[in-house]
């Protein structure tokens, strides 16, 4: 069979979901690409009994994300099998004109237990250069206490071990630092003159 | 520099030279070196140094922490449990899915003890092969009356017959009554042991295994863990008043004299037991007295000095909610919405709002039908609530996603519903109901009787799954989804009694058929074909399925 404004391909996913038993997209058929489907005898289709969270083996089930948010961004998704279980994801056929951002998925799976599916949508406003920041760690409510001697190893510390290209922001740190005299403008001091270099290229 | 000498191999420590400067070392080293000077000086530097030196994990946290600044994130994920769809014979499987499994290691250790037995009768779908066959643990029991209850629902004509239970002569299993053997009898077409032991892994049986023909036939024997002893029977969800009865059932107790009962708590949820008034000792009657969850413990002293227990859990919630009621999911009342369910999104975008469609609820705008995918989630669940109240009353969303409400509506996360017909459903019964499944903050009104409903933020997103959309060329699949099939594995071979009298006229709109093309077909091909229609045209695409070849005695596939 064929529509005069449905592909080859998107008439055997109709053919599907109505309740086939077989379907075949034949791009070879005369006369152009074809759907050949076939239909249960009367005695109807084998009994089912998966639930919405559970998957036959070796069973194609595609996978989506609703709402597809409509902001610019960048979708991942990925598959983390779990007790022995084994599965596969691969790309589902594009719907002509769809989201390029968020591609479908077809999940298979080839062996029994439990297969995790994660997505992630990321709004790409990160800060350029990244960026990572010393914060207070979350406790009772306790602010943090430093010495200076613990700032000036602290700044040397990040000075030295931070990621080549990414940027340490320090300066929320530097209230917290008691038991000195403070230089005037301390708090608006570039960071490099809050702070002596242990080590210093000759 | 007149420094100390751990001060000056702590700083020396901050360059060893072998670090990488990767996550793990950066929190490390910051954990590190902001310990908090509560000890001496000399104490911190000692520890900074140890640690800063240290491969593993920081032994103690700093007072500073990295926050890595990245894009705004929005994540969801998505458990399934992968399983066949049939056992093969000489196939086991245990309830994580292992295939081959290990039977003792999935059944795992067991005190034993004979007062444990419990007899199970027949019942529409089982039978029993002997009198023993009928004794087994709880847990065994639970586990064949969920499956024949599973295997009714595909097909009431089956039955299961248990050809062994307990039985000292046939293995520890056998004799702890933690083994059953079964066979199947009476079973249409498609349905087969195979079937059978997918099933039982499927309900959560810890051991499966389907055990090949000999000269007797095949069968499938199910082995299970240890579990509760004692079965308790007491409602889900109770209302605080008035008392319920809470009883064990299960197994026969030679001195329920002996047995104890007691409340444990695990939140806010609270109740008290109380003996019954006819004194049966073998009962009580709970009363709620906080909204909330509990559990009610039983357990049964042995002469040998061990217990047999069991637990129940119940869900203390309120049958009604009177008008001006506000509650939060907790169970505290008099709450505000901000405390219950959080401040409205930050960051709100309508973007972020899905549009609600569930047939059993009635919306009373466009508007009503948006919000955020948790408090549709939440909604779901009081629709399905109310579906199972006497006469399946249907719910009206009045309003729900509203820009310009000072409460949660504003960043759809807050709905008004009321019942949709009154004589069915009240809204106090409504409130009540609303108050068990998600909602975080139930607010009741007056005019018109309704509930004001929120939740907590939550997902953005959730992934879905669906049939395959479209078969890339060559492709054959399955009506089942599975991959390269083929046709006569998928739908069956050819009727071997097959005759043109099957065949009917298919007469149905939206199919035209190429020149010289037969139009009789069997009835199952004529439905698929009626549904292929509507499906198409339920997305608006115009134009016939034009069939090129149909029924043809000479065709071979």
């Amino acid at each position: 069979m064929r529509h005069p404004a449905v592909g080859a391909d998107r008439l055997a996913g109709y053919a599907l979901q109505s309740g086939f038993a077989f379907v075949q997209h034949r791009p070879g058929a005369s006369g152009g690409a074809a759907v050949y489907a076939a239909s249960y005898s009367a005695s109807g289709p084998p009994p089912d009994i998966f639930t919405d969270d559970e998957l036959g083996l070796g069973v194609l089930t595609e996978l989506s994300v609703r709402p597809e948010l409509a902001l610019a961004g960048s979708f991942d998704c990925c598959l983390t099998p779990c007790c022995g279980a084994a599965a596969s994801l691969s790309t589902a056929l594009p719907e002509p004109g769809s989201s390029s951002t968020y591609v479908r998925k077809v999940l298979r799976a080839t062996a029994a237990g439990t297969v995790t599916i994660d997505a992630s949508f990321s709004l790409n406003d990160a800060a350029e250069p990244y960026q990572f920041m010393l914060v207070p760690r979350q406790t009772d409510g306790a602010e943090p206490r430093l010495t200076k001697d613990q700032y000036d190893d602290l700044l040397n510390f990040v000075d030295a071990y931070h990621p080549v290209g990414v940027e340490v922001v320090t300066r929320g740190i530097r209230r917290f630092v008691r038991g000195f005299r403070r230089p005037p403008g301390w708090a608006q001091l570039p960071t490099a003159a809050t702070f002596p270099h242990y080590r210093t290229n000759r | 520099m007149g420094e100390g000498d751990e001060r000056y191999r702590q700083r020396l420590a901050i360059f060893a030279p072998y670090r990488l400067p990767s996550s793990a070392t950066l929190h490390r080293g910051i954990a590190a070196l902001s310990l908090p000077a509560q000890v001496g000086a000399t104490d911190v530097a000692a520890q900074a140094t140890q640690q800063l030196l240290s491969d593993v994990p920081a032994a103690l946290p700093g007072q500073i922490d990295v926050l890595e600044v990245d894009s705004t994130r929005f994540c969801a994920s998505r458990s399934l449990r992968a399983m066949p769809a049939r056992l093969a014979p000489g196939q086991s499987i245990d309830a994580t899915g292992k295939m081959p499994a290990d039977e003792t290691a999935a059944t795992g250790n067991y005190t034993f003890h004979r007062e444990a037995l419990v007899r199970v009768d027949d019942t529409a779908g089982l039978a029993f092969a002997t009198e023993t066959s009928r004794w087994m643990i709880l847990r065994a029991a639970r586990g064949l009356v969920t499956l024949v209850s599973r295997l009714q629902a595909l097909t009431p004509a089956a039955q299961i017959t248990v050809t062994a239970a307990l039985d000292t002569s046939l293995g520890p299993l056998h004799a702890q009554g933690r083994l059953l053997d079964l066979i199947l009898s009476n079973a249409p077409t498609g349905i087969d042991l195979g079937l059978v032991g997918a099933l039982a892994h499927e309900i959560g049986v810890d051991y499966v295994a389907y055990i090949p023909a000999d000269d007797a036939g095949g069968f499938v024997r199910l082995s299970f863990a240890g579990g509760d002893d004692l079965d308790i029977l007491a409602p889900d969800v109770v209302a605080p008043d008035p008392p319920s009865s809470v009883a064990v059932i299960r197994p026969l107790l030679a001195s329920p004299a002996s047995l104890i009962l007691r409340v444990l708590r695990c939140g806010p949820g609270n109740g008290t037991l109380a003996a019954t008034p006819e004194g049966g000792s073998g009962s009580r009657l709970f009363t709620g007295t906080a909204l909330g969850q509990v559990t009610i413990v039983a357990e049964y002293p042995l002469a040998d000095g061990s217990f047999l227990s069991g637990a129940k859990t119940v869900v203390i919630a309120p049958d009604t909610l009177g008008p001006c009621t506000v509650i939060a999911s907790d169970g505290s009342e008099g709450v505000s919405e901000s405390q219950a369910s959080g401040p409205p999104d930050s960051d709100f975008r309508e973007a972020y709002l899905v549009r609600a469609d569930d047939s059993r609820t009635d919306y009373a705008s466009d508007n009503a039908r948006r919000m955020q995918l948790p408090l549709e989630q939440a909604l779901l669940q009081l629709a399905a609530l109310a579906a199972a109240e006497p006469g399946s009353p249907r719910i009206t969303v009045l309003s729900a996603y509203d820009p310009a409400a000072s409460n949660l509506q504003a960043a759809g996360r807050g709905l008004i519903v009321a019942p949709s017909n009154a004589t069915q459903l009240t809204a106090v019964r409504l409130g009540a109901l609303a108050y068990r499944p998600g909602f975080d903050y139930v607010e009741m009104r007056r005019y018109p009787p309704s509930v004001y409903a929120s939740v907590k933020a939550g997902e953005r997103f959730e992934i879905v799954r669906s049939p395959i959309d479209r078969l890339w060329p060559n492709a054959r699949i399955s009506g089942l989804g599975e991959l390269m099939a083929t046709e006569f594995a998928a739908a069956g071979p050819p009727d071997p009694d097959f005759s043109v009298a099957m065949l009917e006229v298919y007469t149905g709109a939206g199919v035209s058929l190429a020149t010289g093309v037969s139009n009789q077909v069997q009835p199952p091909l004529a439905s698929a074909l009626t549904a292929l229609v509507a499906a198409i045209a339920s997305d608006g695409v115009a134009g016939d399925v034009q069939i090129t070849a149909g029924f043809n005695p000479a065709a071979t596939a």
